[in-house]
């Protein structure tokens, strides 16, 4: 496998995870940790999916630290 | 204005403002094709493709330099200040753009074989080593990420959920896509073309956008300098005259603050010059329905007390005013965000 294989998988590995993470995020973890995403229009949820897919280490904790402080 | 996201923020001016853009992505890409058409005949004839491959990429290079001018140029002057108004879709068909250069680079160089063709793409070239067998699809590959990331977290949903500092740093990446996207233009076009056209036109952009960053730079460096001085004193800002009906004078604090002095309904206000969204130049603004209106995005502050109107919840500091004469002054002391200041009866308008 060549440098740029080996490149290509890890970001597809990434972006895959990111995916799925998303999905499962707007449909049940956004609202938590952005209660006004529950008053605007469904559609909306449909736009942060690549930015979730993304960025889903950062939202990942965010989750978390959300989870947490509701428990608290 | 964060009760509720919305899909698009558009309101009248920025669907002006958005189909003003497309028609001139359209007149480009007309334009470009065209014009390719007369150049290349006979001999010197190219693939529809390869045309298209290149009205793509520097439409979104052309647009990419049009996103960068503008901060600066706002700066420069407040008549630029509406082009801020609807930067972040600039952004995302910059992003659009070089997607579709992208694409048609995979349609017509990683078609053949069974190879992945982004990988045939990619590793075209590898020698890093080298001007002539640079690996400059990765540059381009790199850039189109960052762009892709900047696109994806532009609406307010993650400015409100990133923070304003992650979210400003991110964005700040634009400038690093640039450079890539500048090296990616210069060695690929090194290792195909052999007019200079490209890299000439590229290293004007490029010199212009250095330029106008650096004087917008000086000129922001040289209001502070001037700024008046606030050590806990009142400071004279203008005569009531300089101050135009229902739009504002940014007065520039030796502390660095900006503060926003607004005369609306014979009434003189001030507030903090920064807006709570993404710290766009009140100041630069105007008084529409009674509330001070940012002029980049459109967050609304009431002038007497800093706060959006309900159902919204942004507060901003709030300053005192006074008249004496016809002299403005101010008290450099800034108020909490959100507290109401009693407005200064304009004397001219009293008078009147
Ligand atoms: S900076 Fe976006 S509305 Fe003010």
């Amino acid at each position: 496998m060549s440098g740029i294989d080996l490149f290509l998988a890890a970001i597809g590995l990434y972006a895959i995870c990111g995916v799925v993470f998303a999905l499962v995020f707007v449909w049940a973890g956004v609202v938590r940790m952005d209660p006004a995403v529950g008053d605007s229009p469904r559609m909306v949820r449909v736009l942060f999916v690549p930015g979730i897919a993304g960025l889903w280490p950062v939202m990942l904790v965010k989750w978390i630290r959300a989870s947490g402080g509701e428990q608290s | 204005m964060t009760n509720q996201y919305r899909l698009v923020q558009w309101n009248h001016h920025k669907k002006v403002y958005d189909l003003l853009l497309a028609g001139a992505i359209v007149v480009y890409l007309v334009a470009f094709i065209g014009v390719s058409a007369i150049l290349h005949t006979g001999d010197n004839a190219i693939s529809v493709l390869i045309v298209l491959i290149r009205a793509f990429g520097t439409g979104a290079i052309v647009l990419l330099h049009v996103v960068l001018a503008i901060g600066p140029l706002a700066r420069l002057s407040p008549r630029f200040s509406p082009l801020l108004y609807n930067r972040r879709h600039l952004g995302v068909t910059t992003f659009l753009l070089g997607l579709i250069h992208a694409t048609l680079v995979l349609v017509f160089y990683g078609g053949s074989g069974g190879e992945n063709p982004v990988s045939a793409v990619l590793g075209a070239n590898s020698d890093f080593t080298s001007v002539t067998n640079f690996p400059y699809t990765l540059l381009g590959f790199v850039a189109l990420l960052i762009l892709f990331l900047m696109a994806a977290t532009s609406h307010d949903f993650w400015l409100a959920n990133l923070g304003a500092r992650f979210w400003k740093w991110l964005h700040m990446l634009v400038y690093v896509a640039y450079a890539l996207l500048v090296m990616h233009v210069v060695l690929g076009v090194l290792q195909s073309e052999k007019s200079l056209l490209y890299p000439i036109l590229l290293g004007a952009g490029a010199i212009t956008l250095g330029g106008l960053h650096v004087v917008a730079g000086l000129k922001e460096a040289a209001k502070t300098r001037a700024g008046l001085d606030a050590r806990g004193e009142w400071v004279d800002v203008c005569a009531v005259d300089e101050l135009e009906e229902k739009r504002g004078k940014v007065v520039c604090l030796k502390s660095q603050e900006r503060v926003a002095i607004f005369k609306y309904d014979g009434k003189l206000s001030a507030i903090s010059n920064v807006c709570k969204h993404q710290g766009g130049p009140l100041g630069e603004g105007q008084i529409i329905d009674g509330c001070v209106t940012c002029p980049w995005h459109g967050y609304q502050y009431l002038p007497e007390n800093g706060q959006s109107p309900p159902p919204y919840t942004e507060k901003i500091p709030t300053y005192e005013v006074r008249v004496e004469g016809d002299r403005v002054l101010l008290n450099p002391k800034a108020n909490e965000p959100g507290t109401p200041v009693e407005p200064v009866r304009d004397p001219k308008a009293s008078e009147s």
